[in-house]
């Protein structure tokens, strides 16, 4: 005879832990997609969502039209349009969005003091920042990416010969690739770089702006025209002497969040007829490279350096 | 194992009158129609978060103008009147201090602003009282947690004040400063100063104060001797132990009493009687086991403490 | 049994202070008070057992490994520090899960174990809104669960009933006696009051000026003693007399009868002599040292 029984009690008191443990990647993995999620605001309510959206509307939104130019004529389309000229007006978007939201990746945690926690954690700070940087250099690429993405795929699409069209223009593919490569790593270092240095959110965000804006105001100011060298008529490209002098067409490269455009235009191989773009351009080509490469490598250096002397 | 004898209250003139005290931010009222009386000795204001302590001792050092009621203190009105100050010392739980003084200043500088006579002779026997003569010169900045309260707390009584109100004093002191200031508080009580502590920090409240005064969600829920409390509390049996080295026969002997509510007998045979009318519980129990020829080792109430009191309040 | 952790001759020296003078301690199994002034000797103790921090020289080790030397050592131990360290804008379920990553669990085991952990510190519902609306208590319940997550061999507490009312108090120190007697995880709690010592923890170290001044067994301080405290409502010297009839040794001392090594024989005459007199009998027990107590033996 079999006794049954007529209840079951579970133990579901605490359990010690046999699973796997996994090393550091385990850990730089789950700091990147929390840094992914941090930065486009999801699992984190509707208003930490809105920047991103907005900024998917930004870079997406020319691209859309540009498609639908070129449905009509995908001439029209490039000359409305091309690759570079896309990089001019979307860099301006991407420029807001990594000042408001580079700083949700640094400061809280250090004005929250969690950075505490992950530091007790089998971990260096150089994976929590790199980390970090990896996150949401991933989240600017993404964004600067997608309108080139949709703006090549649509307008091949929309074209009549598509192999001629691939034939002509399948170069625009990897020079933005390049040029986007270029314009989110300048945006991610120099922002993160900068929000190190607080943990307010706020000032943070002042501050990156705060940069460029001193920048484009002080390159304004030391390169504008000496009007006295002025001597053409109205209607023709201007010849501009720099108030400082000939020389003085260096202090265009001040203008900082224009450095990874500079990098753009040279890899379109496109002539930018902003003053700024003019006086770069008649400087040797090692000087906007080199000046790009100190403004990414001089923040990345600070930025890792901050977090390796964090003392608690 | 101490007894604590509260001194009699009758006949002394109390140092702090509070009538129908109130005070409302908004809809939040955090202190609700309070009166009590303070007497010289300590006492202990004790209450959970939130219960409208700290609300309670600003308006009782005219920091905050009451809603309601009034406070008196020695006699006058607090509020607007700077002379009584001078007879009050009043130590916040705000811990902040200026980095760059140093100890002495600090102190120093309390004394000038209270008018006290003789400057530096107040300051040394300050400084002496919190045994911190030999750090007094360096910055402030430089202190520990517990030192710095320490200073704050020299700071405090500088002026030799008639009353001393001190909210959550002894926050990150260590254990051996702890029982120093126990002892300087004592010595104060003793002079015939009147000390109101507010302090979460129960078993130390229990040793230290007179008497307590325990507030509830902005109202004054208990006040006096914690046994005499105890005792009030009706609908709460006492729990006491029994030790015997026959319990089975002293449970059966103590269940037949009416006093007793119930009887429980733990694994180690140590018996937990809960009983309402502890008086007649503690009378008989000795009878009991003598009638049954039974060995009475331990006869103990284990809830009597502050702690249970205050729990018991709390959740009345 | 090797300690879990040891401290050799650790020294630590910030510019002009000496916050550990070559201090040796070791920490076993089971719950441990580290007690002491505040500042100095305590939080370095537990950043250098950490990681946070090197020491000027000796070492701090866990199980044998160095913890500012190897991360992996990390991996085994908690950290619940004194202030506030939650992020505001996730929830705790989010927080755990990528926390228990953090210490190198996979993702699925980790959401396991976030779940199981927030049920054990008593997070219900609440654990799946924003940390910023919680309350203290339920604040410090997911710092705790963060602390042991990754289910860590020790954990190290650094004044977790700071600040907390005596019903938050109760209900912390419970959780971290039920963390060290019930998980099995060992706990070493920092701590400037007595009696979170007294109440919770197997062994006590106490350090002051940067050495350990005493550390035990906090039993051995608070064991009963030989002496028979006996309290009773007046009728003080009548008992007196009713014990000397029967040959019972009693003092007194203020309200309170003592009486030295009683034996089987004298606790039936102090039964007798109690009903002779007809006392209230408010209490009969030994005496119990307090953990205070070894302020008063060491010296200063």
């Amino acid at each position: 005879m079999t006794t049954e029984s007529r209840g079951e009690l579970f133990d579901i008191g605490y359990r010690r832990y046999d699973g796997p443990r996994e090393g550091l990647w385990r850990a730089r993995q789950t700091l990147w997609t929390n840094g992914i999620r941090t930065a486009l605001g999801i699992g984190r309510g509707m208003r930490a969502k809105i920047l991103p959206l907005l900024l998917l509307i930004g870079v997406v939104g020319p691209a859309v039209i540009t498609v639908i130019i070129a449905s009509q004529s995908p001439e029209a389309a490039r000359d409305a349009l091309s690759p570079p000229t896309y990089y001019h007006l979307v860099s301006t978007f991407v420029m807001i969005f990594a000042a408001i939201v580079a700083p949700e990746l640094i400061c809280p945690d250090r004005r929250d003091r969690v950075l505490h926690l992950y530091l007790v954690r089998p971990i260096r700070p150089l994976d929590y920042i790199l980390s970090r940087w990896a996150a949401f250099f991933a989240v600017m690429l993404f964004f600067v990416y997608i309108g080139q993405i949709i703006m090549f795929a649509g307008t091949l699409l929309a074209s009549g010969d598509q192999w001629q069209y691939i034939k002509d223009y399948w170069l625009d593919v990897p020079k933005f690739m390049v040029a986007g490569l270029a314009i989110a790593a300048f945006y991610t270092t120099l922002s993160l770089a900068i929000s190190s240095f607080t943990v307010r959110r706020a000032y943070a965000s002042a501050f990156i702006v705060g940069v460029f804006i001193m920048g484009a105001a002080s390159s304004g100011i030391l390169t504008g025209c000496d009007e006295s060298s002025f001597d053409v008529p109205e209607g023709t490209p201007v010849n501009c002497v720099p108030i400082t002098g000939e020389n003085g067409k260096w202090f265009a490269l001040l203008d900082v969040a224009r450095a990874p455009t500079h990098i753009s235009n040279m890899v379109f191989d496109y002539e930018d007829e902003s003053l700024t773009g003019i006086y770069v351009q008649d400087l040797p080509s090692a000087a906007p490279i080199g000046w790009y490469l100190l403004m990414v490598v001089v923040p990345g250096f600070i930025l890792v350096r901050r977090y390796q002397r964090i003392s608690l | 194992m101490t007894q604590n004898t509260a001194p009699a209250t009758q006949g002394t003139r109390p140092t702090i009158e509070v009538n129908k005290l109130s005070k409302w931010y908004g809809n939040v009222v955090a202190v609700n129609d309070v009166t009590l009386n303070v007497y010289p000795g300590i006492t202990g204001l004790l209450g959970p978060n939130g219960a409208g302590k700290t609300t309670l001792l600003h308006m009782m050092t005219g920091l905050v103008q009451p809603s309601e009621g009034d406070v008196t203190v020695l006699g006058e009105h607090v509020r607007d009147n700077p002379s009584l100050y001078r007879r009050i010392g009043v130590m916040a739980e705000h811990e902040s201090v200026y980095q760059f003084l140093t100890g002495r200043e600090l102190v120093t500088l309390a004394a000038r602003l209270y008018g006290v006579p003789n400057v530096e002779q107040a300051v040394d026997k300050a400084v002496k009282a919190v045994n911190l003569t030999d750090a007094q010169f360096r910055k402030l900045g430089t202190y520990s947690r517990g030192m710095r309260q320490r200073m704050r707390l020299a700071a405090t009584l500088v002026h030799d004040p008639d009353v001393l109100i001190l909210d959550e004093p002894l926050n990150g002191t260590d254990p051996r400063q702890r029982l120093e200031y126990h002892e300087l508080m004592r010595r104060m009580a003793d002079e015939g100063k009147t000390i109101l502590v507010s302090s979460h920090i129960l078993e130390e409240v229990e040793t230290l104060a007179d008497r307590i005064l325990l507030m509830v969600s902005g109202k004054l829920a208990a006040s006096g001797d914690f046994r005499a409390i105890r005792e009030m509390l009706d609908e709460q049996p006492y729990k006491v132990r029994v030790v015997t080295d026959s319990p089975r026969s002293m449970a059966a002997a103590l269940v037949g009493l009416d006093a007793v509510d119930s009887v429980s007998i733990e694994k180690d045979g140590e018996i937990t009687v809960l009983s309402r009318n502890i008086a007649v519980l503690q009378r008989s129990v000795a009878k009991l086991a003598k009638e049954r020829g039974i060995r009475l080792k331990r006869v103990e109430p284990i809830d009597e403490s502050l702690e249970s009191v205050f729990s018991y309040v709390v959740e009345r | 049994m090797p300690p879990l952790l040891e401290a050799k001759q650790l020294t630590k020296r910030y510019g002009d202070t000496l916050a550990l003078d070559a201090v040796d301690f070791e920490v076993h199994e089971g719950v441990t008070g580290l007690l002491g002034p505040n500042g100095a000797g305590k939080s370095t103790s537990i950043k250098l057992f950490l990681g946070l921090l090197r020491p000027t020289s000796g070492s701090a080790e866990l199980s044998g490994v160095r913890p500012y030397e190897s991360i992996s050592a990390r991996a085994r131990m908690g950290y619940m520090p004194e202030h506030d360290c939650l992020p505001t804008s996730t929830t705790a379920t989010e927080f755990l899960t990528h926390m228990a990553q953090v210490s190198g669990l996979p993702a699925a085991q980790a959401r396991t174990r976030a779940a199981d952990t927030l049920r054990h510190v008593g997070l219900h519902e609440e654990r799946y809104r924003s940390i910023g609306e919680y309350s203290t208590g339920m604040k410090q319940r997911v710092k705790l669960a963060q602390s042991i997550v990754h289910d860590p061999v020790i954990v190290l507490l650094d004044e977790p009933t700071a600040g907390l009312d005596p019903a938050g108090r109760d209900e912390m120190l419970e959780l971290i006696q039920k963390i060290g007697k019930e998980f099995g995880i060992s706990v070493v709690i920092s701590t400037h009051l007595i009696g979170d010592v007294e109440r919770i923890c197997d062994r006590v170290i106490l350090l002051e000026g940067g050495k350990v001044t005493q550390q035990g067994e906090v039993s051995s301080y608070t064991q009963e003693t030989q002496t028979l405290y006996i309290e009773i409502d007046g009728k003080l010297d009548d008992l007196l007399a009713a014990l000397a009839k029967r040959k019972v040794q009693a003092t007194a001392d203020g309200g309170i009868i003592l009486i030295e090594q009683a034996t089987d024989v004298d606790y039936d005459a102090i039964r007798d002599a109690i009903v002779e007199v007809d006392a209230r009998l408010r209490r009969l027990a030994p005496g119990c040292g307090r953990l205070t107590d070894m302020f008063r033996s060491a010296p200063k």
